[in-house]
């Protein structure tokens, strides 16, 4: 058996940042299993890290899947590279604290690069060079998405506090 | 409560979990993997093996030589083929709707992201079968409208709808031009397909003979 129970959890819970609704991220998960016990067969070999492939399915069947539903936004996915990059690091989300309730109101709010981002770095434990060369994205760009995402977590609390 | 953030992400994922069901199914899907992977060969496989090569280079040259005539000829069969096992697919896993109504103008309201509208089949509406609602899926990699439907004896039919491109689905029969369906059962489910006012259409249901 390649995934336990832990670990199917753990790639739901990755399927489920990336699309928001727990039953497509069933099908996600459902199709990528499928695909990485055909990979496995056609290798006759085991995979090496089965996390990170299986990971790779899931969020390349949910782009093909945004990009045949059209609301495939390439910005979305590409970001603005050209955006001048602060000096920041993931450190700047390590001193965050946040009021849980209001985590679970933004969860939905934020695109799928912020949650998977959150995922990657909140569940797993992924540094930022760990996440750039999982999801083959340049460093800059991951920095910039983390400046927006931590502007939009204060942005919601201040928002929540003067409430 | 007041939380760091990453323990915040941790405790928000932490709340999805796999059912019971759907756990199970990806487990038997794992086992039913390994196990194949699994089965021990018998002492006669390296003749069986021998064999084996021996017909496959006869089987390699044969094709080779009939390749022209063969290409076109199974390039021809291989398209309905495949979009019947794909329809199939999604019959058997019976995703959950996205839309549910009796009436197809609501159903085609819903579907917003196609560019053809989902209309009423003159050939599956004789059937009498009661329409629950829909779902997107794709048919070939192309946006389609899938419409789920009940039949008399309660059991559910699809009606695959989606945009008629013969460059990528071939040439196949259309019924307005007297054209016969073409009917394909792939993993137990009887598939028809045809093409009817400019758009493919592909019904699926349970193969079931009659007694």
């Amino acid at each position: 058996m390649v995934f336990d129970r832990p670990a199917l959890d753990r790639l739901y819970q990755y399927a489920i940042s990336l699309c928001g609704a727990e039953a497509d991220a069933y099908d996600l998960l459902q199709s990528a299993l499928e695909r990485y016990l055909q990979a496995q067969r056609k290798k006759n070999q085991q995979i090496e890290n089965p996390q990170a492939y299986m990971r790779q399915i899931i969020r390349n069947s949910f782009i093909d899947l945004h990009r045949q539903q059209r609301v495939y936004n390439s910005d979305e996915f590409d970001e603005q590279i050209h955006t001048k990059v602060p000096d920041i690091s993931s450190h700047s989300l390590e001193n965050l604290v946040i009021e849980q309730d209001l985590l679970e109101k933004i969860w939905q709010h934020l695109n799928f690069n912020e949650r998977e981002l959150l995922y990657l770095w909140g569940l797993l434990g992924h540094t930022i060079d760990e996440i750039a060369l999982e999801l083959q994205c340049p460093r800059g760009t991951l920095l910039a998405r983390i400046h927006r995402l931590r502007k939009k977590l204060q942005k919601t609390q201040t928002l929540g506090a003067s409430a | 409560m007041t939380k760091a953030l990453r323990e915040g992400v941790e405790n928000h994922l932490s709340q999805y979990q796999l059912n019971d069901d759907q756990m199970q199914h990806l487990m038997t899907m794992q086992e039913e993997n390994f196990s194949s992977e699994e089965r021990p060969h018998t002492g006669g496989w390296n003749i069986r093996m021998l064999q084996f090569t021996s017909l496959a280079a006869v089987l390699i040259i044969a094709v080779s030589l009939a390749w022209p005539a063969f290409y076109s000829l199974n390039n021809a069969s291989e398209i309905p083929r495949s979009i019947a096992m794909e329809v199939a697919k999604n019959h058997i896993k019976l995703k959950p709707l996205e839309v549910t109504s009796p009436t197809l103008t609501t159903i085609r309201r819903y579907f917003t992201e196609l560019d053809f509208s989902p209309v009423k089949s003159q050939l599956y509406e004789r059937r009498g079968n009661s329409l629950l609602g829909a779902r997107y899926c794709s048919i070939s990699g192309v946006s389609a409208a899938q419409l789920r439907y009940k039949d008399k004896r309660g059991q559910f039919q699809t009606l695959y709808e989606v945009g008629y491109d013969p460059e990528i689905y071939g040439s196949l029969p259309d019924i307005n031009k007297g054209e016969t369906p073409l009917v394909i059962v792939a993993r137990g489910v009887k598939t028809i397909i045809w093409i009817e006012q400019d758009l493919l259409m592909v019904s699926a249901e349970y193969n079931e003979t009659e007694n």
